[in-house]
């Protein structure tokens, strides 16, 4: 499901068949990659209360479950200060992947499948945090999971162990891809575009 | 190994693991003890911003790329001037080899970026014998231990096999050397 599709919905009563407000944001729990509550108006609807997302319309069987916003990430959502659309993604490592343009999440379960900006489909499951500023998503770059340090280390860089699939492939920025071309020694890798890359490496 | 120019890093926004970020890099801190990055200075974005009395201590950075510098939340950054160098930066040091070749003069200092960065190299301005082979400006690898006075920077003879005329190609350089490094210790 698409934000971008359903943003701006109608809610709907099912007992009393009238409209409560419309569907204007989504709160997003960053650790558990999901969409926690629907944002309605200035009150949030807890994601397991709504009756569910339609074609046309979210229903809730009770108008009693839309709150006011209780937590921090619900007060913020609520005020529009972390909607991901337009908002830049960086890596945990310091690379820009580019802008959000829509968000896609599971229409059953909430879980976020992917952030979409112009070139990418990042998968839900590397968002870390969401804030007023950017995205941030972990890195899939081998050292991702290292800690920070610099002096005494000496970079293994080089030995690449790890083959990702192409649908891996196509979640890291043309950077990204370039450095695996070059740990692969790649041929003519740089004057490839994105998808010249991914499909050398895949 | 992505690699950048450490001065690339002033203005990038420094952003937390939440995605917030009202600092952006003003300065890059070195240690004249060790060559290493101590941290960052720190400045509000924008033509209104100036500087803060906030710096970012270099342990407590969670990554580091060429777009940003990533930290795990706002309590990573310090206050107050615990930062400040200890002397002058090593820019503009004369780099010599252990057997007293003046290699040149640093211009820059290179960064690998990533979850562990570090600076693995310098981009110099070559002196007279280093120029003849290369390129208007030259890069040299660093070991994982530096000797450095406040005027020269020591490398070991070898790194003169490792001397890079860009950026590009640069980290295999800095790879091929430090594991050069470690089979001649062992």
């Amino acid at each position: 499901m698409r934000w971008h599709d359903v943003r701006g919905h109608r809610v709907v009563d099912t007992t009393s068949a009238e409209a409560v407000g419309t569907l204007d944001g989504l709160v997003i729990d960053p650790d558990g990659h999901r969409v926690a509550d629907l944002v309605i108006g200035d009150r949030v609807l807890c994601w397991s209360d709504s009756h569910g997302i339609g074609a046309d319309a979210v229903t809730v069987k009770d108008p009693d479950l839309l709150r006011e916003p209780e937590t921090d990430q619900q007060r913020r959502a609520v005020d529009g200060a972390t909607d991901p659309v337009g908002k830049a993604v960086y890596t945990e490592d310091g690379f820009e992947l580019g802008v959000v343009e829509d968000l896609e999440f599971d229409a059953d379960t909430g879980a976020v499948e992917v952030l979409a900006t112009a070139t990418e489909r990042i998968p839900g499951s590397r968002l870390m945090g969401l804030g007023s500023y950017a995205v941030v998503v972990r890195s899939t770059r081998r050292d991702g999971d290292g800690s920070s340090r610099q002096a005494g280390t000496p970079t293994d860089s080089t030995t690449s162990s790890t083959s990702p699939s192409q649908r891996d492939l196509g979640g890291l920025s043309r950077d990204e891809l370039y450095e695996l071309a070059q740990q692969r020694n790649v041929r003519g890798r740089s004057k490839m575009k994105k998808q010249e890359l991914i499909e050398a490496l895949s | 190994m992505h690699l950048l120019r450490a001065t690339e890093l002033i203005g990038r926004p420094v952003v937390t693991l939440g995605g917030e970020s009202d600092l952006e890099v003003k300065d890059v801190v070195f240690s004249i003890i060790s060559g290493r990055i101590l941290g960052f200075t720190l400045r509000k974005p924008g033509l209104l911003g100036g500087p803060v009395d906030q710096h970012l201590p270099w342990t407590e950075v969670h990554g580091l790329g060429p777009d940003a510098v990533m930290v795990p939340g706002p309590d990573a950054l310090g206050t107050g001037d615990e930062l400040l160098a200890d002397g002058d930066d090593v820019i503009g040091d004369r780099v010599m080899t252990e057997s007293g070749t003046d290699l040149g003069e640093v211009l820059e200092v290179v960064v690998a970026t990533g979850r562990r960065a570090e600076v693995v190299g310098f981009e110099i301005e070559p002196s007279a014998v280093v120029r003849s082979d290369h390129a208007a400006n030259a890069f040299i690898p660093l070991p994982d231990t530096l000797s450095i006075s406040g005027e020269n920077v020591i490398v070991p003879d070898s790194t003169t096999d490792y001397i890079g005329d860009d950026l590009a190609g640069f980290g295999s350089a800095v790879t091929e050397f430090r594991s050069r490094l470690r089979e001649e210790v062992v």
